[in-house]
């Protein structure tokens, strides 16, 4: 939320865009608390978590969820509750930052493009379509087999995925703002391009941006836990949802809980985040989702 | 129209010596060369010297990349170093079989996906249609794997229905060889079906309050008529732009399957040459996935430019 009320610090600007609050809608806020909810279990997960994720009770292996263990517990004894708490903070961590990989690369080249215009941003719209054109998934497997799999590198390559898709938002949303009297009159004033890009278009530019940010957040979770249920992410015995299932694969029928635990979890995530988002473009641009019906 | 497919398809041939030099440049920089890997951890320097000296490494980087790609595109497609056979009879079978996965699936995708849209935003607001949009959401907001082994635990261990894990040529029987392919494909479907069927239904509420269709009803028409022949012909234009598009997704979800239920496709070689290091067939394996992935997409731009005239040529949409 502190990046929305950045926006609404920039309302001078554009006023006609925030003449009246509005009332939040209650995706938004219901998203925005199990998301919340989610972010602070994932910081406090070493005093939530009813044992350390890598302690084993050789004696209670397989044992089925109860008081003592609430998700039962894994092939080494294992508490899957501590581990699914856990696991949140390596999953919401590798979206955050393949996200934050993609804004970083992707806003400065939609900026860029958007507003430059002729060859720069052709070149910068063919390279994009140059990435665009090989199968998602294989550039990363390509990257992951050539080189040892660690977790910076998974998030990395997940941003890096995401890079075409934020560039081209950004370019669409830089072409329609750069037409806005307040830009015309910035260059009137004879300001150059990176004080028009950094402080005139920028900040206007930023609703777009976190809804974009937020649904990539969720996109960046499911495939990093692809990447690491395939074996190319995280490697055990970290808690990683993703992981967790890979690794309880084979005690599917004998331990289902295992399994359900940390799908439970993502679900949840995904979709807190994803309503999250919903949320937030139908506030922040009531244009754009009644159109969307 | 000529030129548009022409330019395209100059596109596609770039697009696809930029993956072969990257690919290759990435097996010329791997360290430990191709020839230590064969021979193994006891090679002597002599041998390795003449084991290189054999397989051309010594020479530079573009008279190997050039060797190698002419090899590539005569159909030699390589030696796997693990199973010490030709990639590309190994290569061409595994495509067939998720040659099968990917049709079946995307056909289900397109009708139930395209079905599923029109009847949300026909009944907007209902019951029914909040009942879809929740279906639809389930399928995304967990990763593909994790239904496939939700319904291996539920049709195959708990009913005992189906079959978990491999492939049965039809040779065996329809029967067996359809079972096989019933969880997969249901899977599949469910993973991508959320895409279509919501662009669908934006785009049908468009049509469906755009002044021709309200012209229509205006005159009087039937609403079924009025659907079928003005909404239906517009509303689902974009819903091609969006399957061509969730191609390379499938691809992407067809790898993971192909690891749950063990089916011996072209994801599972993948992901199986990935784990042994075994480089030549993931190189090949890439690289033919990456032109599957090129020639589906310009024969969706080809088909959208096709059915929609008003389509700038050689302008990038959005």
């Amino acid at each position: 939320m502190a990046e929305a009320s950045v926006d609404l610090e920039a309302a001078p600007i554009a006023p006609r865009r925030r003449a009246r609050r509005r009332p939040l809608p209650s995706s938004l806020v219901a998203g925005g608390l199990v998301f919340a909810a989610i972010i602070l279990v994932a910081i406090f997960a070493p005093l939530i978590a009813p044992y350390p994720f890598d302690e084993m009770h050789i004696r209670d292996r397989f044992h089925a969820p109860s008081l003592t263990y609430l998700a039962g517990t894994d092939e080494y004894g294992r508490d899957v509750f501590s581990r699914m708490i856990y696991g949140a903070r390596l999953s919401l961590f590798m979206g955050v930052l393949a996200t934050l990989v993609s804004l970083v690369i992707g806003v400065p080249l939609g900026l860029l493009s958007g507003y430059m215009r002729g060859a720069v941003d052709e070149a910068v719209m063919r390279i994009l379509d140059i990435m665009m054109a090989f199968p998602p998934i294989m550039l990363v497997l390509l990257i992951i087999t050539l080189t040892e799999p660690s977790l910076w590198k998974t998030s990395v390559a997940v941003g890096f995925l995401f890079v075409p898709a934020i560039a081209r938002l950004m370019r669409s949303v830089c072409l329609d703002l750069a037409g806005e009297e307040y830009v015309l009159a910035a260059r009137a004033r004879g300001e150059g391009a990176s004080y028009i890009l950094l402080r005139e278009i920028l900040p206007n530019a930023w609703p777009p941006i976190i809804v974009e940010g937020s649904l990539r957040v969720t996109f960046a979770i499911l495939l990093a836990a692809v990447l690491s249920f395939l074996g190319f992410g995280i490697q055990p015995p970290a808690a990683d949802w993703g992981l967790m299932i890979a690794q309880a694969r084979g005690y599917i029928e004998r331990a289902p809980w295992i399994v359900l635990a940390p799908g439970l979890a993502m679900c949840v995530t995904v979709v807190a985040v994803n309503l999250f988002g919903d949320g937030l473009r139908e506030y922040l641009d009531p244009r754009m989702s009644a159109r969307r019906g | 129209m000529i030129a548009y497919a022409a330019q395209r398809l100059v596109f596609v041939v770039f697009i696809l010596v930029a993956m072969s030099l990257l690919v290759f440049a990435a097996i010329y920089a791997l360290p430990g060369n191709t020839a230590a890997i064969m021979l193994g951890q006891f090679a002597t320097p002599d041998s390795l010297a003449a084991m290189e000296a054999k397989m051309g490494l010594n020479d530079n980087f573009f008279v190997q990349y050039w060797r190698w790609a002419s090899a590539f595109a005569t159909g030699d497609l390589g030696q796997s170093m693990v199973m010490e056979r030709p990639v590309a009879p190994i290569l061409w079978d595994a495509m067939a079989k998720s040659t099968i996965l990917a049709a079946a699936s995307l056909f289900f995708v397109a009708v139930i996906g395209i079905v599923l849209g029109v009847v949300a935003a026909v009944r907007r607001g209902r019951p029914i249609d909040g009942a879809i949009a929740i279906f639809t959401y389930l399928g995304i907001s967990v990763p593909e794997f994790f239904w496939g082994i939700v319904l291996i635990l539920v049709f195959a261990s708990w009913f005992d229905l189906l079959p978990t894990m491999g492939y049965a040529s039809l040779s065996d029987g329809i029967g067996p060889f359809l079972a096989h392919l019933v969880l997969p494909v249901v899977t599949l479907t469910l993973t991508l079906i959320a895409h279509v069927s919501r662009m669908t239904r934006s785009s049908m509420l468009e049509v469906l309050q755009s002044n021709y269709v309200r012209a229509a009803r205006a005159r009087g028409l039937p609403e079924r008529r009025v659907l079928r022949h003005h909404a239906l012909r517009n509303g689902l234009l974009p819903s091609i732009t969006v399957l061509a598009q969730d191609f390379g997704w499938l691809i992407g979800s067809i790898v993971v399957i192909e690891t749950v239920f063990a089916y011996p496709g072209v994801g599972r070689l993948l992901i199986f040459a990935i784990q042994r290091q075994d480089i030549p067939v993931v190189l090949a394996v890439i690289l033919v996935i990456t032109a599957v992935y090129a020639l589906a997409n310009l024969a969706a731009d080809l088909m959208y430019a096709y059915l929609n005239p008003r389509i700038r040529y050689g302008r990038s949409v959005g």
